[in-house]
Protein backbone atom coordinates (compact mmCIF):
# COMPACT_ATOMS: atom_id res chain seq x y z
CA UNK A 1 0.00 0.00 0.00
CA UNK A 2 2.18 2.46 1.43
CA UNK A 3 5.19 2.63 -0.96
CA UNK A 4 2.53 2.10 -3.72
CA UNK A 5 0.97 5.70 -2.42
CA UNK A 6 4.19 7.38 -2.49
CA UNK A 7 5.16 6.37 -5.90
CA UNK A 8 1.01 8.04 -7.04
CA UNK A 9 1.50 11.01 -5.32
CA UNK A 10 5.19 11.56 -6.99
CA UNK A 11 3.75 10.53 -10.16
CA UNK A 12 0.47 12.24 -9.86
CA UNK A 13 1.87 15.58 -8.34
CA UNK A 14 1.27 18.44 -11.31
CA UNK A 15 -2.27 16.03 -11.93
CA UNK A 16 -5.44 17.19 -10.83
CA UNK A 17 -5.26 14.55 -7.75
CA UNK A 18 -5.34 14.50 -4.20
CA UNK A 19 -4.06 11.27 -1.33
CA UNK A 20 -5.76 12.70 2.25
CA UNK A 21 -5.22 10.44 4.99
CA UNK A 22 -7.86 10.19 7.54
CA UNK A 23 -5.39 9.04 10.09
CA UNK A 24 -6.29 7.14 13.84
CA UNK A 25 -3.12 6.91 15.44
CA UNK A 26 -3.31 9.52 17.78
CA UNK A 27 -2.43 13.26 18.95
CA UNK A 28 -0.32 15.47 16.74
CA UNK A 29 3.42 14.65 18.05
CA UNK A 30 2.53 11.06 17.14
CA UNK A 31 1.39 11.44 13.84
CA UNK A 32 3.91 14.10 13.32
CA UNK A 33 6.70 11.03 14.13
CA UNK A 34 5.27 8.43 12.21
CA UNK A 35 4.97 10.72 9.02
CA UNK A 36 8.42 11.93 9.00
CA UNK A 37 9.68 8.32 9.91
CA UNK A 38 7.71 6.96 6.81
CA UNK A 39 8.44 9.95 4.57
CA UNK A 40 4.88 10.81 3.89
CA UNK A 41 3.76 14.14 2.80
CA UNK A 42 -0.02 13.94 1.55
CA UNK A 43 -2.41 16.01 3.82
CA UNK A 44 -3.76 14.27 6.55
CA UNK A 45 -6.66 14.69 8.86
CA UNK A 46 -5.47 14.26 12.85
CA UNK A 47 -9.20 11.90 13.67
CA UNK A 48 -7.55 10.55 16.88
CA UNK A 49 -8.33 7.27 17.11
CA UNK A 50 -10.16 4.87 15.30
CA UNK A 51 -13.32 5.94 17.25
CA UNK A 52 -12.38 9.89 15.70
CA UNK A 53 -15.03 11.91 14.30
CA UNK A 54 -14.62 11.48 10.75
CA UNK A 55 -14.37 7.73 11.08
CA UNK A 56 -17.17 7.58 12.97
CA UNK A 57 -19.77 9.68 10.85
CA UNK A 58 -18.14 7.45 7.74
CA UNK A 59 -18.83 4.42 9.97
CA UNK A 60 -15.72 3.27 9.20
CA UNK A 61 -15.14 -0.38 10.80
CA UNK A 62 -12.12 -1.45 9.02
CA UNK A 63 -8.90 -0.25 8.49
CA UNK A 64 -7.62 1.04 5.59
CA UNK A 65 -10.79 1.81 4.30
CA UNK A 66 -10.57 4.00 1.12
CA UNK A 67 -12.73 5.88 -1.21
CA UNK A 68 -12.23 7.65 -4.68
CA UNK A 69 -13.89 10.37 -5.78
CA UNK A 70 -13.71 12.07 -8.92
CA UNK A 71 -12.87 16.04 -9.57
CA UNK A 72 -16.76 16.92 -8.69
CA UNK A 73 -16.27 14.74 -5.55
CA UNK A 74 -18.83 12.19 -5.83
CA UNK A 75 -17.94 8.75 -4.78
CA UNK A 76 -17.04 7.07 -7.62
CA UNK A 77 -15.13 3.61 -6.11
CA UNK A 78 -14.79 2.07 -2.88
CA UNK A 79 -12.34 0.00 -1.22
CA UNK A 80 -9.86 -0.39 -4.18
CA UNK A 81 -6.30 -0.72 -3.26
CA UNK A 82 -3.18 -0.93 -5.24
CA UNK A 83 -3.14 -2.04 -8.87
CA UNK A 84 -7.25 -1.26 -8.53
CA UNK A 85 -6.80 2.15 -6.76
CA UNK A 86 -4.21 3.53 -9.30
CA UNK A 87 -6.42 2.20 -12.34
CA UNK A 88 -9.06 4.16 -10.59
CA UNK A 89 -7.07 7.33 -9.43
CA UNK A 90 -5.66 7.41 -13.66
CA UNK A 91 -9.18 6.64 -15.15
CA UNK A 92 -10.67 9.49 -12.92
CA UNK A 93 -7.77 12.23 -13.97
CA UNK A 94 -8.26 11.60 -17.62
CA UNK A 95 -12.02 12.02 -17.22
CA UNK A 96 -11.38 15.27 -14.85
CA UNK A 97 -8.89 16.54 -17.92
CA UNK A 98 -10.81 15.56 -20.62
CA UNK A 99 -14.13 17.67 -19.35
CA UNK B 1 10.76 2.47 2.65
CA UNK B 2 8.63 -0.68 3.13
CA UNK B 3 8.15 -1.07 6.76
CA UNK B 4 4.74 -0.40 7.32
CA UNK B 5 3.96 -2.03 10.53
CA UNK B 6 0.19 -3.49 9.88
CA UNK B 7 -0.40 -4.10 6.40
CA UNK B 8 -3.22 -4.34 4.40
CA UNK B 9 -6.40 -6.25 5.30
CA UNK B 10 -5.05 -10.15 5.88
CA UNK B 11 -2.84 -9.27 8.60
CA UNK B 12 -4.81 -6.73 10.03
CA UNK B 13 -7.41 -9.10 10.58
CA UNK B 14 -5.19 -11.71 11.91
CA UNK B 15 -3.60 -8.97 14.11
CA UNK B 16 -6.86 -6.68 15.17
CA UNK B 17 -10.02 -8.70 15.32
CA UNK B 18 -8.89 -11.65 16.98
CA UNK B 19 -7.77 -9.44 19.43
CA UNK B 20 -11.14 -7.89 21.04
CA UNK B 21 -12.74 -11.10 22.20
CA UNK B 22 -9.18 -13.30 23.02
CA UNK B 23 -9.28 -12.40 27.06
CA UNK B 24 -9.59 -14.63 29.35
CA UNK B 25 -11.49 -12.21 31.29
CA UNK B 26 -14.22 -12.06 28.49
CA UNK B 27 -14.82 -15.92 29.07
CA UNK B 28 -15.61 -14.88 32.67
CA UNK B 29 -17.88 -12.25 32.03
CA UNK B 30 -19.82 -14.25 29.30
CA UNK B 31 -20.19 -16.78 31.57
CA UNK B 32 -21.51 -14.69 34.42
CA UNK B 33 -23.82 -13.32 31.61
CA UNK B 34 -24.98 -16.85 30.86
CA UNK B 35 -25.40 -17.31 35.17
CA UNK B 36 -25.14 -21.13 34.19
CA UNK B 37 -22.47 -22.99 36.29
CA UNK B 38 -20.54 -24.56 34.19
CA UNK B 39 -18.39 -27.15 35.97
CA UNK B 40 -15.39 -24.97 37.14
CA UNK B 41 -12.64 -27.45 36.06
CA UNK B 42 -13.93 -26.89 32.42
CA UNK B 43 -13.97 -23.43 32.99
CA UNK B 44 -10.64 -23.61 34.19
CA UNK B 45 -9.02 -25.52 31.26
CA UNK B 46 -11.12 -23.28 28.73
CA UNK B 47 -9.49 -20.28 30.41
CA UNK B 48 -5.69 -21.84 30.85
CA UNK B 49 -6.00 -22.65 27.10
CA UNK B 50 -7.25 -19.38 26.08
CA UNK B 51 -4.08 -17.53 27.88
CA UNK B 52 -1.73 -19.91 26.55
CA UNK B 53 -3.27 -19.15 22.82
CA UNK B 54 -2.62 -15.47 23.70
CA UNK B 55 0.75 -15.84 25.11
CA UNK B 56 1.82 -17.19 22.17
CA UNK B 57 -0.05 -14.84 19.94
CA UNK B 58 1.46 -11.92 22.43
CA UNK B 59 4.93 -12.89 21.63
CA UNK B 60 4.47 -13.22 17.88
CA UNK B 61 2.98 -10.21 17.65
CA UNK B 62 6.33 -8.84 19.64
CA UNK B 63 8.54 -10.12 17.46
CA UNK B 64 6.76 -8.91 14.17
CA UNK B 65 7.20 -5.78 15.39
CA UNK B 66 10.79 -5.73 16.54
CA UNK B 67 11.50 -7.10 12.95
CA UNK B 68 13.38 -5.30 10.21
CA UNK B 69 13.05 -7.02 6.92
CA UNK B 70 9.76 -8.22 4.92
CA UNK B 71 11.70 -11.85 5.08
CA UNK B 72 11.52 -11.49 8.62
CA UNK B 73 8.21 -10.85 9.15
CA UNK B 74 6.80 -13.39 6.79
CA UNK B 75 8.80 -15.91 8.49
CA UNK B 76 7.26 -14.53 12.20
CA UNK B 77 3.57 -14.37 10.79
CA UNK B 78 4.14 -18.32 9.77
CA UNK B 79 4.26 -18.60 13.34
CA UNK B 80 1.14 -17.09 14.31
CA UNK B 81 -1.08 -19.36 16.70
CA UNK B 82 -4.32 -20.71 14.69
CA UNK B 83 -5.46 -24.03 13.33
CA UNK B 84 -2.95 -25.89 15.67
CA UNK B 85 -5.19 -24.77 18.80
CA UNK B 86 -8.47 -26.24 17.35
CA UNK B 87 -8.32 -30.02 18.31
CA UNK B 88 -7.17 -28.77 21.89
CA UNK B 89 -10.24 -26.64 21.70
CA UNK B 90 -12.66 -29.41 20.39
CA UNK B 91 -11.70 -31.53 22.93
CA UNK B 92 -12.93 -29.53 25.43
CA UNK B 93 -15.94 -28.37 23.68
CA UNK B 94 -16.84 -32.19 23.21
CA UNK B 95 -15.72 -32.86 27.07
CA UNK B 96 -17.95 -29.72 28.28
CA UNK B 97 -20.63 -30.20 25.65
CA UNK B 98 -24.30 -29.00 27.51
CA UNK B 99 -22.48 -26.10 29.25
CA UNK B 100 -21.53 -22.62 28.26
CA UNK B 101 -17.76 -23.72 28.80
CA UNK B 102 -18.41 -25.92 25.32
CA UNK B 103 -20.63 -23.30 23.91
CA UNK B 104 -17.20 -20.85 24.45
CA UNK B 105 -14.88 -23.65 23.05
CA UNK B 106 -17.04 -23.77 20.12
CA UNK B 107 -16.66 -19.96 19.29
CA UNK B 108 -12.79 -20.71 19.77
CA UNK B 109 -12.82 -23.82 16.92
CA UNK B 110 -14.46 -21.43 14.66
CA UNK B 111 -12.85 -18.71 14.97
CA UNK B 112 -9.28 -20.35 14.48
CA UNK B 113 -10.26 -22.43 11.58
CA UNK B 114 -10.15 -19.63 8.87
CA UNK B 115 -8.91 -22.18 6.63
CA UNK B 116 -10.54 -24.91 7.10
CA UNK B 117 -14.17 -23.74 6.20
CA UNK B 118 -15.82 -27.47 6.85
CA UNK B 119 -14.69 -27.46 10.65
CA UNK B 120 -15.41 -23.83 10.98
CA UNK B 121 -19.23 -24.77 10.23
CA UNK B 122 -19.21 -27.74 12.25
CA UNK B 123 -18.80 -25.60 15.22
CA UNK B 124 -21.48 -22.90 13.77
CA UNK B 125 -24.27 -25.98 13.50
CA UNK B 126 -23.38 -27.21 17.05
CA UNK B 127 -23.93 -23.53 18.34
CA UNK B 128 -27.13 -23.51 16.59
CA UNK B 129 -27.93 -26.84 17.37
CA UNK B 130 -27.15 -27.25 21.33
CA UNK B 131 -26.14 -23.80 22.21
CA UNK B 132 -29.29 -21.40 21.18
CA UNK B 133 -30.41 -20.87 24.80
CA UNK B 134 -27.06 -19.51 25.57
CA UNK B 135 -26.23 -15.88 26.30
CA UNK B 136 -22.59 -17.09 24.91
CA UNK B 137 -23.95 -16.99 21.11
CA UNK B 138 -24.34 -13.01 21.73
CA UNK B 139 -19.86 -13.65 20.66
CA UNK B 140 -20.93 -15.70 17.76
CA UNK B 141 -23.34 -13.09 16.54
CA UNK B 142 -20.05 -10.75 16.41
CA UNK B 143 -18.08 -13.75 14.83
CA UNK B 144 -20.45 -13.99 12.03
CA UNK B 145 -20.19 -10.56 10.74
CA UNK B 146 -16.90 -11.84 8.34
CA UNK B 147 -17.78 -15.13 7.98
CA UNK B 148 -19.62 -14.48 5.14
CA UNK B 149 -16.42 -14.08 2.91
CA UNK B 150 -15.67 -17.80 4.25
CA UNK B 151 -19.01 -19.55 3.95
CA UNK B 152 -20.83 -17.54 1.32
CA UNK B 153 -23.58 -15.59 2.61
CA UNK B 154 -26.56 -17.87 2.50
CA UNK B 155 -25.73 -19.79 5.44
CA UNK B 156 -24.71 -16.64 7.56
CA UNK B 157 -27.82 -15.01 6.64
CA UNK B 158 -29.63 -17.93 7.85
CA UNK B 159 -27.46 -18.95 10.77
CA UNK B 160 -28.15 -15.66 12.35
CA UNK B 161 -32.24 -15.34 11.36
CA UNK B 162 -32.50 -18.41 13.56
CA UNK B 163 -30.82 -16.64 16.57
CA UNK B 164 -32.71 -13.37 16.14
CA UNK B 165 -35.71 -15.80 16.39
CA UNK B 166 -34.71 -17.94 18.51
CA UNK B 167 -32.50 -16.99 21.04
CA UNK B 168 -34.19 -15.69 24.95
CA UNK B 169 -32.12 -13.06 25.46
CA UNK B 170 -32.17 -9.84 23.95
CA UNK B 171 -28.44 -9.12 24.25
CA UNK B 172 -27.91 -11.85 21.68
CA UNK B 173 -31.00 -11.06 19.19
CA UNK B 174 -30.12 -7.44 19.51
CA UNK B 175 -26.51 -8.84 17.98
CA UNK B 176 -27.97 -11.31 15.55
CA UNK B 177 -30.09 -8.26 13.99
CA UNK B 178 -27.21 -6.11 14.20
CA UNK B 179 -24.80 -8.47 12.40
CA UNK B 180 -27.28 -9.55 9.85
CA UNK B 181 -28.10 -5.89 8.66
CA UNK B 182 -24.31 -5.60 8.00
CA UNK B 183 -24.09 -8.37 5.93
CA UNK B 184 -27.23 -7.68 4.34
CA UNK B 185 -25.73 -4.67 3.31
CA UNK B 186 -22.72 -5.93 1.87
CA UNK B 187 -24.91 -8.09 -0.05
CA UNK B 188 -24.73 -7.98 -3.91
CA UNK B 189 -28.77 -8.59 -4.20
CA UNK B 190 -30.57 -5.48 -4.31
CA UNK B 191 -33.46 -7.27 -1.91
CA UNK B 192 -30.81 -7.89 0.55
CA UNK B 193 -29.63 -4.61 0.77
CA UNK B 194 -33.17 -2.92 1.68
CA UNK B 195 -33.84 -5.97 4.39
CA UNK B 196 -30.14 -4.66 5.97
CA UNK B 197 -31.68 -1.11 6.14
CA UNK B 198 -34.80 -3.37 8.02
CA UNK B 199 -32.76 -4.57 10.18
CA UNK B 200 -31.07 -1.47 11.35
CA UNK B 201 -34.08 0.66 11.52
CA UNK B 202 -35.52 -2.41 13.81
CA UNK B 203 -32.20 -2.36 15.89
CA UNK B 204 -33.10 1.60 16.83
CA UNK B 205 -36.54 0.47 17.36
CA UNK B 206 -36.23 -2.11 19.64
CA UNK B 207 -32.57 -2.65 20.79
CA UNK B 208 -31.57 1.12 20.47
CA UNK B 209 -30.89 1.66 24.17
CA UNK B 210 -28.87 -1.16 24.53
CA UNK B 211 -25.26 -0.96 25.12
CA UNK B 212 -22.84 -1.67 22.19
CA UNK B 213 -19.20 -1.22 22.20
CA UNK B 214 -17.57 0.42 24.20
CA UNK B 215 -19.76 3.83 25.30
CA UNK B 216 -21.68 3.19 22.01
CA UNK B 217 -25.51 1.93 21.80
CA UNK B 218 -26.91 -0.04 19.12
CA UNK B 219 -28.90 3.26 18.02
CA UNK B 220 -25.87 5.04 17.27
CA UNK B 221 -24.09 1.76 16.09
CA UNK B 222 -26.70 1.17 13.49
CA UNK B 223 -27.81 4.95 12.77
CA UNK B 224 -23.87 5.13 11.26
CA UNK B 225 -24.84 1.74 8.88
CA UNK B 226 -27.84 3.75 7.90
CA UNK B 227 -25.60 7.03 7.04
CA UNK B 228 -23.42 5.18 4.85
CA UNK B 229 -26.19 3.78 2.92
CA UNK B 230 -27.92 7.04 2.63
CA UNK B 231 -24.26 9.27 2.14
CA UNK B 232 -21.30 7.17 1.25
CA UNK B 233 -22.50 5.37 -1.92
CA UNK B 234 -20.65 5.20 -5.34
CA UNK B 235 -22.19 7.98 -7.47
CA UNK B 236 -23.12 9.94 -4.38
CA UNK B 237 -21.50 13.11 -3.49
CA UNK B 238 -19.40 12.30 -0.53
CA UNK B 239 -20.42 14.20 2.65
CA UNK B 240 -18.66 17.16 3.54
CA UNK B 241 -15.90 17.26 6.19
CA UNK B 242 -13.87 19.26 8.30
CA UNK B 243 -10.55 18.37 10.47
CA UNK B 244 -7.18 19.39 11.04
CA UNK B 245 -3.75 18.29 9.73
CA UNK B 246 -0.87 17.77 11.92
CA UNK B 247 -0.06 21.35 12.48
CA UNK B 248 -3.12 22.33 13.91
CA UNK B 249 -4.22 23.49 10.20
CA UNK B 250 -8.06 23.03 9.44
CA UNK B 251 -8.91 21.81 6.04
CA UNK B 252 -12.11 20.80 4.34
CA UNK B 253 -13.14 18.09 1.77
CA UNK B 254 -14.28 20.39 -0.43
CA UNK B 255 -10.88 22.13 -0.33
CA UNK B 256 -10.52 19.68 -2.88
CA UNK B 257 -13.03 19.98 -5.51
CA UNK B 258 -11.99 19.92 -8.84
CA UNK B 259 -9.13 17.16 -8.21
CA UNK B 260 -9.67 13.56 -7.99
CA UNK B 261 -9.31 12.75 -4.11
CA UNK B 262 -8.43 9.11 -2.53
CA UNK B 263 -9.70 9.26 0.76
CA UNK B 264 -7.68 7.11 3.12
CA UNK B 265 -8.82 5.92 6.63
CA UNK B 266 -5.20 4.68 7.85
CA UNK B 267 -3.10 4.48 10.75
CA UNK B 268 -0.30 1.87 12.17
CA UNK B 269 -1.40 1.73 16.12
Amino acid sequence: MLPHEKELVERLKAEPFALLGINSDGDAETVKKILARESITWRQALDGDTSGPWATKWNVNGWPTIYVLDANGVIRYRDVRDAAMEKAVLELVAEAKGG
Amino acid sequence: MRNRMRPPIGIGLVLGLLAVPASAQDVHKAQAVAGQSAPADFAKKLEALVQRYNDERSEVITAYQKATTDEERARILAGMPGAGYVPEFRALAQEARGTDTAAQAWIWVMRLSEEDKATAWQAVTTLLEEHMQSAVIAELTGELRYASYQHGEKPVIEALRAIVDESPHEKVRAGALFTLGAVLLESKEPTNKQEGRNCFEAVITEYGDQPYRGDSTYRKAAEGFLYELDHLQVGMVAPEFESVDENGVPWKLSDYRGKVVVVDFWGFW
